[in-house]
Formats: C-alpha cells, sequence, structure tokens
C-alpha cells in the first residue's frame, strides 16, 4: 500500500513549500523529448539566423 | 571503468552544445577577422570575465538551494556608485560627499562588501524565515536597491576618482591583471567552501531535498541566510570593481547583470532545479557567454542583435538542462 | 462473451529501481465481490492504477466484456463503466457535494451555441444517487462540511452514478468507524446483486472473508493464485501473502531489554487533532513496536519528538535528565536518530552522492582545524557502512536515487549509524523494499537492539510488529491506546485497541 498515508504527507508538504521553483522541471514531466529537441533545434537555428542577420546589417 | 565505456558521441554534443556551438562561432569569427586570436583580446576577455565570474559565483549558492537573486545587478550598481562615493579624488571639483575623509581603497573595499553583505542577509532572512519565494522576495529587493541607489547619488554619475582606487583595474601583477587575481581569489575560495566546507555539503543537500535535509539536522535557515549574505558580498566586491574598471558610476551600472549570472550557471550546469553545480562549470559559463559577446563584437554586429543572441543562448541552455533532467528518468 | 467482466493478464510495469508488477493477472466475474490481497508493496494499487490507465503498463494486456482494450486514463475509464474510489481522496472540499460528483462530466443544456452546465439536473440526479446509496446529505451543501469518512461514502456515489460496471474499492473502510463500515457493505452488497463487479481491497482479515466471493493474492508484484473465499482461512491468506511459514520471516532476537531509558510524558501536539497526552517509555535493548490505523497520528508523534512539529505541552526524559527539542538539530545532539517514513519525500537527497548522503548529519566529526572537512575520514565511513550493511553500489560516488529501496534504506541507517544514536525511531522501516531487503534491513534493527539501543519501530504491517517488536503501543486517533507485550500480541487484540476511538 504505497499510498497508504496520503493525506498527512500532504499536510506535510505545506510545511516544506519554500520556493516556487520547487520541482519546477517536474511540471515538465509529461512533454516528450522530441518536442524539446525540436524547440532545441529551432532555437538554435534562430540564433545562427540573428548572428548572420547581424553580420549582414553590419 | 570509464575507459572502457565507448564515446558517445551523441550524449557529449548535447552536453556541450552551447560551448561547441560558442567555439564554432570563436573559430568563424577567428577565420573572418583580424586581430581576434591576440594575447590583447584574450587579456581583454578575461578582464571583462572577471566582475562576472564573481557575481555569478555569489548567485550560484542561491542557484543551487532552488532560489534565485534578482537583486544581484542592481546590488552591484548600488556597490560601485558607494565605492564611487567614498574613492573621489579628494581634490575633484564635483564630489558628492565634500566632508567624506581620504581613506584608503582597501577600506572602501571592505565598507561596501559589509554594506551589500547586510542587504544579501536582509534577503536570506526574509526567504528563510517569512518563506518568501526568493523570486519575489528578490524582485523587490531589486527595485528597493534601485530606489535606495537614485535616492543616495541624486541620481548623478559619478567620475573623478582618485588614483589607488583606478589602478585597482588598470594595473597588474607580473603581467596579471589585478582583476584576474581578485576573480581567481574568489573562485579558491568558492572552490574550498562548496567542497571542503560543511556549509558546502549542507548547501548541496537543501538543494537536492530541502525536507530531508532538515530531518538529517541541516540548519536550513542558517544555511540560507549565510548564502545570501555571502552573495551580497559577492555583488559588493564586483561592483567595486566594476565601478574602477569603467571608470565612473551611476544608477545604470550593473543593469541587467543578475540575468548574464544565471545564464551563466546555467550554462555551466547549475540546475536550476537544485542540487547540482560546481565552481569549474560556472568559470566555463561565463567563459562562453563572454566570449559569445566579443565574438559578436568582432564580427561588428549590432548590440540589438547581440542582446537577442544571447536571449537565445540563455533559452537553450535552460531548455537542455530540462532536457537532461527529463531524459534521466 | 468470456464468463469474466474484465480480465488483466501478463501485466509488468516497472518503477526505476523496483519491479512493481511482474506478470500480474487478475480476472472478475460480473455480479461478484472479488478481494485483492497482498503485503504492503505487493503491487495491488499500481494494478489497480494500470487498470483505471493511471499508470501505462509495460506489458499485459486488459480484456473487457470480452474485448482487449486500451484505457487512456481515468475519464476513459469511467466512461466505459470502470469507477474506482482511491485510497487518497482527491475532493474539492470547497465546492458542492452534487459537483464532486459530477466534476468532469457535468449535465449540459444548451441555449443555441452557447452550452452551460444544467445545475437543476446535477443536483437532482446527485439527490437520486445519494438516497441509493443511503445518503442523507443535500447535495447543494459544500463537500467540505462532511467528514473524511463521509466524504469517502460520497466517493462511492459518485462511482455508483456513472453507472459503472465494475467497481475498484481501495482501502474503502481505514478512516471508517464501524456503523459506517456497515452502511458501505449494505451497499455493496447491493451493488453485487445489481450485478457489478467489485475489487476490494483491504487488509482486514474479516472483513474479506465476510464480504468477499473470491480471493486473489499477490505477492512481490507476482500473481499467487486466486480461491473461493469460502474455502480460505486466515493463515491460509497470510501463508500465502508472506510465501513463507512465518517463523522463517524475521530473525531469531537475542536483544535483552534493561532499564527504562526515554520516557515521553503528556506529549501533546499544538494541533488539537493530532496526537495528545502520549505517555510512553522505552527500555535500553528493547524494540518498542508502534502500531494504529491510518490517521492515528504515530508519524506525527514521531516527528514531535524529533523537533519536526511542534508541541504544546509534555516532557520527554532521556536517562533522568529532560531534553528540550525544537528542531531536528536538538535531537540529533541528544543521541535520537529518525528514519522517516517517507524515503524520497523527507529521506534521500537525491541527486547527491552515497558519501555525502551517508555524512551529512554526522559532517561536524570529520573536521581538520574546525573547518575543513577531511574527505578521506568520510570515504572511510562510507565504506565500513557500505561493508557492514551490505549496500550494494558501484561506488561510493554514485548518486543515491539510482539505488533500489533497500539499498535507499541501508543508507540512510548508515547516516544515523554514524552519529551512534541511543535512541532509534524508524518510521515504516521496510516500506516499499522488496522481501530479500525487508529480511536484511529486520537483522539490523534486531542486532541494534542487541548492542543495547532502544528501538522505536512504526510499522502498518501487523504481522511485522508481531514479529519483531519486544513490546507494542497501540495508538488511535492521536492517543496511546495501550501496551500490548510481543509475546501476547495477535491481530485481533491490536485492532482491538487501535479501533478504540472516543
Amino acid at each position: 500500500m504505497d499510498g497508504e498515508k496520503q493525506p498527512q504527507k500532504r499536510e506535510r508538504r505545506d510545511k516544506s513549500e519554500l520556493n516556487a521553483f520547487e520541482n519546477l522541471y517536474e511540471n515538465f514531466r509529461n512533454v516528450p523529448l522530441k518536442y524539446l529537441d525540436i524547440f532545441i533545434g529551432l532555437c538554435v537555428a534562430a540564433l545562427v539566423l540573428v548572428i548572420a542577420l547581424g553580420v549582414m546589417n553590419r | 571503468m570509464e575507459k572502457t565505456k565507448s564515446f558517445n558521441v551523441k550524449k557529449f554534443m548535447s552536453d556541450n552544445a552551447i560551448i561547441l556551438l560558442v567555439l564554432a562561432l570563436a573559430i568563424f569569427t577567428g577565420l573572418t577577422t583580424d586581430n581576434f586570436f591576440t594575447g590583447r583580446n584574450f587579456s581583454n576577455l578575461f578582464i571583462n570575465m572577471s566582475p562576472r565570474f564573481i557575481i555569478a559565483c555569489g548567485v550560484s549558492g542561491c542557484l543551487i538551494t532552488k532560489g534565485t537573486d534578482l537583486s544581484a545587478g542592481r546590488q552591484v550598481g548600488l556597490a560601485a556608485c558607494l565605492a564611487a562615493m567614498m574613492l573621489q579624488d579628494i581634490t575633484y571639483a564635483a564630489r558628492m560627499l565634500p566632508w567624506f575623509p581620504d581613506i584608503p581603497w582597501f577600506a572602501a573595499l571592505l565598507i561596501v562588501m559589509v554594506i551589500m553583505g547586510i542587504i544579501g542577509a536582509i534577503n536570506g532572512c526574509v526567504i528563510a524565515f517569512l518563506k518568501v519565494p526568493p523570486f519575489i522576495a528578490t524582485l523587490g529587493m531589486q527595485t528597493i536597491v534601485y530606489g535606495a541607489c537614485q535616492i543616495i547619488t541624486n541620481n548623478q554619475p559619478l567620475g573623478g576618482f582618485k588614483k589607488s582606487y583606478s589602478n585597482v583595474a588598470l594595473g597588474s601583477l607580473g603581467g596579471f591583471p589585478f582583476l584576474a587575481i581578485f576573480a581567481v581569489i574568489v573562485g579558491v575560495y568558492f572552490l574550498f567552501l562548496y567542497n571542503k566546507t560543511r556549509h558546502g555539503k549542507y548547501m548541496y543537500a537543501i538543494g537536492g531535498n530541502e525536507s530531508a535535509a532538515q530531518v538529517a539536522g541541516v540548519n536550513v535557515t542558517a544555511t540560507i541566510i549565510r548564502i545570501y549574505l555571502l552573495a551580497g558580498m559577492m555583488y559588493g566586491l564586483a561592483g567595486f570593481l566594476v565601478g574602477a574598471k569603467a571608470g565612473g558610476a551611476s544608477t545604470a551600472t550593473g543593469f541587467g547583470y543578475e540575468l548574464e549570472a544565471i545564464a551563466a550557471c546555467t550554462i555551466g550546469g547549475v540546475s536550476a532545479n537544485g542540487g547540482v553545480g560546481r565552481v569549474s562549470g560556472i568559470l566555463v559559463g561565463v567563459l562562453v557567454f563572454e566570449a559569445l559577446k566579443i565574438c559578436l563584437q568582432f564580427l561588428g554586429v549590432d548590440p540589438a542583435y547581440t542582446f537577442v543572441a544571447q536571449g537565445l543562448v540563455i533559452i537553450i541552455a535552460v531548455a537542455l538542462d530540462l532536457r537532461k533532467y527529463l531524459a534521466k528518468k | 462473451m468470456s464468463e469474466y467482466r474484465l480480465e488483466m493478464n501478463g501485466v509488468v510495469k516497472t518503477f526505476p529501481g523496483v519491479k512493481a508488477l511482474d506478470h500480474a493477472q487478475l480476472k472478475l466475474r460480473p455480479g461478484t465481490v472479488h478481494a485483492l490481497m497482498g503485503e504492503n508493496g505487493a503491487g495491488k494499487s499500481t494494478l489497480m492504477k494500470c487498470m483505471f490507465g493511471i499508470y501505462h503498463m509495460d506489458e499485459g494486456e486488459v480484456i473487457y466484456e470480452g474485448q482487449k482494450v486500451d484505457i487512456n486514463g481515468p475519464l476513459d475509464a469511467l466512461n466505459r463503466g470502470i469507477a474506482m474510489v482511491h485510497q487518497e481522496l482527491q475532493p474539492i472540499p470547497e465546492r458542492s457535494i452534487g459537483e464532486n460528483i459530477y466534476v468532469g462530466r457535468y449535465p449540459v443544456k444548451r441555449l443555441g451555441p452557447i452550452v452551460t452546465i444544467d445545475h437543476d439536473k446535477m443536483y437532482e440526479d446527485a439527490a437520486r444517487v445519494l438516497k441509493e446509496v443511503h445518503l442523507n446529505y443535500d447535495p447543494k451543501a459544500k463537500l467540505g462540511t462532511l467528514s473524511v469518512s463521509q466524504m469517502q461514502l460520497v466517493e462511492i456515489a459518485k462511482a455508483v452514478s456513472a453507472d459503472c460496471k465494475v467497481l475498484i474499492l481501495d482501502e474503502p473502510t481505514s478512516s471508517l468507524t464501524a456503523a459506517e463500515v456497515e452502511a458501505l457493505f449494505t451497499i455493496v452488497n447491493e451493488l453485487r446483486e445489481k450485478g457489478v463487479s467489485i475489487v476490494y481491497i483491504s487488509h482486514k482479515m474479516d472483513e474479506i472473508l465476510r464480504i468477499s466471493d473470491e480471493v486473489t493474492i499477490m505477492r512481490d508484484g507476482q500473481y499467487v493464485g486466486t480461491w473461493s473465499a469460502k474455502e480460505l482461512t486466515t493463515d491460509f491468506i497470510i501463508t500465502k501473502m508472506v510465501g513463507r511459514e512465518l517463523s522463517n520471516l524475521y530473525p531469531k532476537r537475542e536483544n535483552v531489554p534493561g532499564e527504562a531509558v526515554f520516557e515521553v510524558e503528556d506529549f501533546t501536539s499544538i494541533n488539537p487533532k493530532s496526537f495528545r497526552h502520549a505517555t510512553f517509555n522505552v527500555r535500553k535493548g528493547e524494540i518498542l513496536g508502534v502500531a494504529g490505523l491510518v490517521g492515528a497520528q504515530r508519524t506525527e508523534l514521531m516527528e514531535g519528538l524529533f523537533g519536526l512539529r511542534c508541541h504544546s505541552a509534555g516532557r520527554i526524559i532521556y536517562k533522568g535528565k529532560e531534553l528540550k527539542i525544537d528542531q531536528p538539530q536538538d535531537a540529533i545532539r541528544n543521541g535520537i536518530a529518525l528514519l522517516t517514513e517517507d524515503r524520497r519525500a523527507t529521506g534521500i537527497l537525491g541527486v547527491l552522492s552515497i558519501a555525502d548522503n551517508v555524512s551529512i548529519a554526522s559532517l561536524s566529526q570529520y573536521l581538520i582545524g574546525g573547518i575543513m572537512l577531511d574527505d578521506g575520514k568520510i570515504e572511510k565511513l562510507v565504506r565500513d557502512n557500505v561493508a557492514k550493511l551490505s549496500i550494494k553500489t558501484p561506488s561510493s560516488k554514485t548518486q543515491i536515487q539510482s539505488l533500489s529501496g533497500g539499498n535507499q534504506q541501508k543508507v540512510l541507517i548508515s547516516r544515523w549509524l554514524a552519529n551512534s544514536p541511543d535512541v532509534f525511531i524508524m518510521d515504516e522501516p521496510t516500506r516499499g523494499i522488496d522481501v530479500g531487503a525487508k529480511y536484511e534491513i529486520y537483522c539490523i534493527i534486531a542486532e541494534l537492539a542487541k548492542q543495547g539501543k532502544s528501538i522505536i519501530m512504526i510499522s502498518s504491517e501487523m504481522s511485522e510488529l508481531i514479529g519483531m517488536a519486544d513490546r507494542i503501543m497501540v495508538m488511535c486517533d492521536g492517543r496511546v491506546t495501550g501496551f500490548i507485550d510481543g509475546k501476547d500480541a495477535n491481530q485481533e487484540n491490536i485492532m482491538a485497541l487501535a479501533t478504540q476511538f472516543e
């Protein structure tokens, strides 16, 4: 019975809630890695593009 | 044991993606422009890095304990203004505090670090005792410090420093710029603090699991206050150096430094999820960030584009860190 | 169509470090109550969560009404007629009972393009459903006005309202009073007559034998067998659940309890609903078991003694000296250790190394010149403990979260042993640990007691308390209701004290 004492556990969590960043990354638990990879790829592409634009516009 | 493991190219690429990107950019810059790979340019790079490394060291403790410090940049600005007010040349006509005695630069440094330490300790107390989320607490402090800085300087830029103060930034010892020496001392101190003292272990424990650290007898409150206090002192030192290097200070000094520092830490592997981070990583992070700026400067890219590029690098760094975290489980 | 309403075959589910389900199976006939039994961590709840679509199973199939189905989540399950009353409730106390019953599937009415919730219909339906399960509550009242057990009955009403064909009751009686249990059984019997298949998870043998038609027993995530309830005896079920004879399950204890060293007098929480007037003592070299139902406030009491929770009254006396404990550091300094109940939340420092995890509570012992930590000493401490408690780990630099539950627990035990405590409080020391490692933990506990340490062991597994403790303290609803000598203890006399509500 792994969840047998849930109500008590919840009580304890209130006590230790110290900051907004706690388990920040847990919020992304359900994001597929593939999407994240695509996102990173897009950002890298954008970075290269921005630098290229900057070089051309000088 | 590690030797037998086959070298995983893909993992290496994703672990060091940003470093590789900036390295590629540096090579590109070196090939297309003159005078990039010169001693003078590298010395310039190290001088630029020094105060930023000190700030990043300060903020790293906050990040490792799952906090943050948004007041870092404004504290640097306040520190620079305070140092400037105390160290204006006695013969300078527009001295802001004509009654202030002529004190040696290290006395002023000490005073600045104490004052900034107090501000940091206030941050720490608000976070540790009142349980205000660090994001909110330090955002408030950021605004307060900015306002305070405007009040004490009357919104006037400060200049006319005495020679000994300017020399702190411009001078060198046996070829090493003073600024770099300060940074090395801070780096060694943090290396020792994070790896060889109880404070360091407690800090990592709180970042890893605060409730568990508390059960294990870690004085969470005191540790968090110490972290923010030390951070404040580092901003004080950095602000002192930034002022000396710029030869002047104003309320605008230090603007945006907190984000640069946080970004450098993240690039260097200080996880925003807490419990992880090394001093060597912070150094690499600062190096990468400054190298990016210098490359773009050499390529003649407009500062507006530079900001966009810096922003993208920060986002990529956090996304990669997140990816590492998610892929592990 | 087969004779079964729902079949689960060959279900495999792994969590990091643990194989929670290893080819488990379950076959439900229509119109029966099917008890699912097993020790803590046998995988009962996990299996149900797989059926309900909360977990995605790694292998295996679910056949529902003759068809292979893929259940995507709780709402999908509910739409198919599978409902579950969770161990842990997920109520919205600030909304009405009716809304809680229909949350996520509100009846709607359409005014042209605008879709609104049909509150009238919702409350009418809710009232009807509540009547069906013999609850006289106003569906418009806030759920928060009910007690926890009443909320549990509302949860059952919610399941009934979905016209379910399969109803899962996970420890439904754990917080109910005797009268409420009777009410629940009436509802269960009515549902059975209507042809609903009910999965009934409980630890209470008498309930199982009374209400169920069939019993499936699980052990360590594996399927042991299914029997008709009429053929079963309590002893047979326990033997099947633990998988070996009870006498071999626990190590032989050689500890000799001495004089009382740790005394607690009238210890009372600042929270009136929590522990109050707790008075007990622990002798030198004694294992004191602490029994009680969920909500008996055992964990809270121990956390209070350790300085994690505030108390309004009471004294803690150790060897005749009164201790003042306001925070964990005070307790640790006085030689008290606490192995917490929830390893993940309040035990391990997940991303840190084993060396850091072992040394964190005793760092002050390894200082050079009062400042610098002696890595050599820490390394030696870790090596000693890894050998002594046979912790299986590649190196002392390994992150603790990559170890199995049993090895994590041993690391935490060695963390405290580094402080050489005299009073060692262990809260559910074997929860979520596989059977082999459990035995090793028992051996460690027995060895510590033999060395003269006083052990306080909380456990929800009564067999564990009976097998390990010299004396059992029973708590109910925040009060200490009695003590039983280990030799005389059995399920019945513990339960009698554990259900002594005021």
